[in-house]
């Protein structure tokens, strides 16, 4: 088996990488383990320093990526890690969850979002995911986190997707992640994807032009 | 006064489809009978019928599935192997016969064929041929298989209140021997063809409308409050060796299921019709719900019927249950793994 360039690894959105680097030609392993949701629960748990998940069928998936990365456990990789673990802002951004935090005006403000109510709230939602990242860190790994496709769909609000993405991309660069972030070269002046980068039919996914940008900026 | 001074919007070409006064079609369902959310809902038939098994999981409605798939089996294979597309795995039922031949097979087990196909040292089912994709590893082990299939459509059968049915084809492959009825030609997605032995029927209006009559007296015999609910598939023929024309085959076909289906729920109280058909095959539409192929529907299309279903229900003021992008990234995790 050839060398792998990097171990990719995350939610659905793991797939835009995915398909890029397939395309290119390049070597790697891996892909989604689970949808967004997932991590946005206690998804893992360390004992003696060794990483595992929580849900049954994830388990399987991992075990099939480690058996692709020949190694044990993700701990033993010593490649690049790209991961989207947490990426899916759209989940915690759900309308139905925050509803009744809307403003007189249906809307959140800047107040509201930076405000100690939801601050805490978002802490405690992005826990687990920014837990996963550190300790692939500590463990001397080199990851990549990449943002999602700038896409937010009906079903959450557009202000705290990108508030939620605002802070993950904070926390993890203090923990020490490399974020990969193509926003500049791939949205509109209203910060959403350029059609360009969308997969068709489908509301949240970006498609293989986006991928390669993520690959160019993570120099791979 | 005749009778059509009194008829409402809906009953009038103009307005209830060139000119609605809401700008829409509205009312084009009107349900024979409840569907609520405790209904337990057994899907079957063509490739359509799959999206109408996510779209009920997907409102939370209670989508039945009676075969589900081994712990060992990883989720990213589920599709490839036919779990999670229908209740049970009978891969696509196409045909009016073919439903009557899996419900006869599961009420009455030793009326079931026994045939197997064997390709280069691999076992195929040649009545559920893309279960498994590399085949089985001998002859017992499909039968064994197919029998744990025939269970799930008796467990249907017996826990569904409603068996929602999706015909897609009149043409179909038949085995002169066994009579059996095959779900594709031999030798196309697995076996090889024989001429003397697999021949082509195209079932016409008499003999569909026979063959869903029996499977759906079968299944009230067995489970007396199950109702069927019918709809045909808006997906053309893929190819015909009729003779004729791809499209006037597929105007046939299309004619057939839907006169027959017409006709079967008109004259039964416990039979429905929901016109997934009707709704996006006509030409004189605004737009198209077709993909650029124009054969399969166009995920617009799929969400305009699934509308009109769930309005059909008085469901369509509920928000769904599952985010619609929880779905959405599901579906892109498997598209990545099976091309994988």
């Amino acid at each position: 088996m050839a060398k792998h360039k990097f171990a990719l690894i995350g939610d659905s959105h793991a797939g835009t990488i995915g398909r890029a680097a397939r395309e290119r030609g390049i070597e790697f392993g891996g892909g989604p383990i689970a949808s967004g949701k997932e991590f946005y629960s206690d998804f893992f748990e360390v004992e003696q320093g060794r990483l595992s998940f929580v849900v049954e069928d994830t388990i399987r998936v991992y075990g099939e990526l480690c058996e692709l990365w020949d190694v044990s456990n993700i701990e033993e990789l010593d490649i690049p890690i790209i991961s989207t673990i947490g990426s899916g802002f759209h989940f915690p951004a759900a309308r139905a969850v925050w509803a009744n935090f809307r403003d007189e005006n249906l809307g959140f403000t800047q107040d509201f979002i930076a405000g100690p109510m939801c601050q805490s709230i978002f802490q405690r939602m992005q826990a687990p995911m920014l837990a996963f990242h550190q300790h692939l860190v500590e463990q001397g790994k080199t990851v990549f986190f990449a943002l999602p496709p700038q896409r937010v769909p009906d079903s959450a609000w557009a202000e705290l997707f990108r508030a939620l993405q605002n802070r993950a991309f904070s926390e993890l660069t203090k923990i020490g992640c490399s974020v990969i972030d193509v926003r500049n070269d791939t949205s509109d002046r209203e910060a959403n994807l350029l059609a360009e980068y969308c997969q068709d039919n489908d509301p949240i996914h970006g498609n293989i032009a986006l991928g390669k940008k993520m690959l160019d900026a993570a120099g791979l | 006064m005749n009778p059509y001074e009194k008829l409402d919007d809906r009953a009038f070409w103009k307005l209830g489809v060139a000119e609605p006064k809401q700008g829409e079609l509205t009312q084009v369902w009107l349900p024979k009978f409840k569907i609520e959310k405790q209904h337990a809902v057994a899907t079957a038939g063509s490739c359509f019928a799959q999206n109408i098994g996510r779209a009920l999981r997907s409102r939370g409605m209670n989508w039945l599935v009676t075969e589900n798939p081994p712990k060992t089996l990883p989720r990213s294979l589920h599709t490839a192997h036919n779990y999670g597309l229908f209740t049970f795995r009978t891969g696509n039922i196409y045909t009016p016969a073919l439903l009557a031949q899996w419900v006869r097979w599961a009420l009455d087990r030793s009326s079931m064929d026994q045939e197997v196909w064997e390709t280069d040292g691999r076992f195929f089912d040649p009545f559920r041929p893309s279960v498994r994709p590399n085949g089985f590893d001998s002859v017992e082990e499909v039968l064994a298989s197919r029998n744990v299939t025939a269970d799930a459509v008796k467990t249907a059968i017996e826990q569904a209140d409603i068996f929602l049915f999706t015909p897609g084809l009149t043409e179909a492959w038949v085995n002169t021997k066994s009579k059996s009825i095959y779900p594709a030609c031999p030798g196309t997605v697995q076996g090889t063809f024989n001429p003397d032995e697999h021949q082509c029927i195209n079932f016409g209006f008499e003999s569909g409308k026979k063959a869903l009559a029996s499977a759906f007296n079968a299944m009230r015999n067995h489970n007396p409050n199950i109702k069927m609910l019918l709809t045909v598939s808006p997906v053309p023929i893929t190819a015909t060796v009729t003779g004729h024309h791809a499209l006037t085959a597929s105007t046939y076909t299309k004619s057939v299921l839907r006169a027959v289906a017409g006709e079967f729920a008109d004259a039964n109280v416990h039979v429905d019709y929901f016109p997934s058909y009707d709704l996006v095959s006509p030409a004189m539409l605004d737009q198209s719900y077709f993909n650029e192929n124009k054969r399969t529907v166009s995920p617009s299309g799929v969400d305009y019927v699934m509308k009109h279903f769930f309005e059909g229900l008085g469901q369509e003021r509920q928000s769904s249950p599952v985010p619609m992008g929880d779905i959405v990234c599901e579906d892109e995790i498997l598209e990545y793994y099976g091309k994988a």
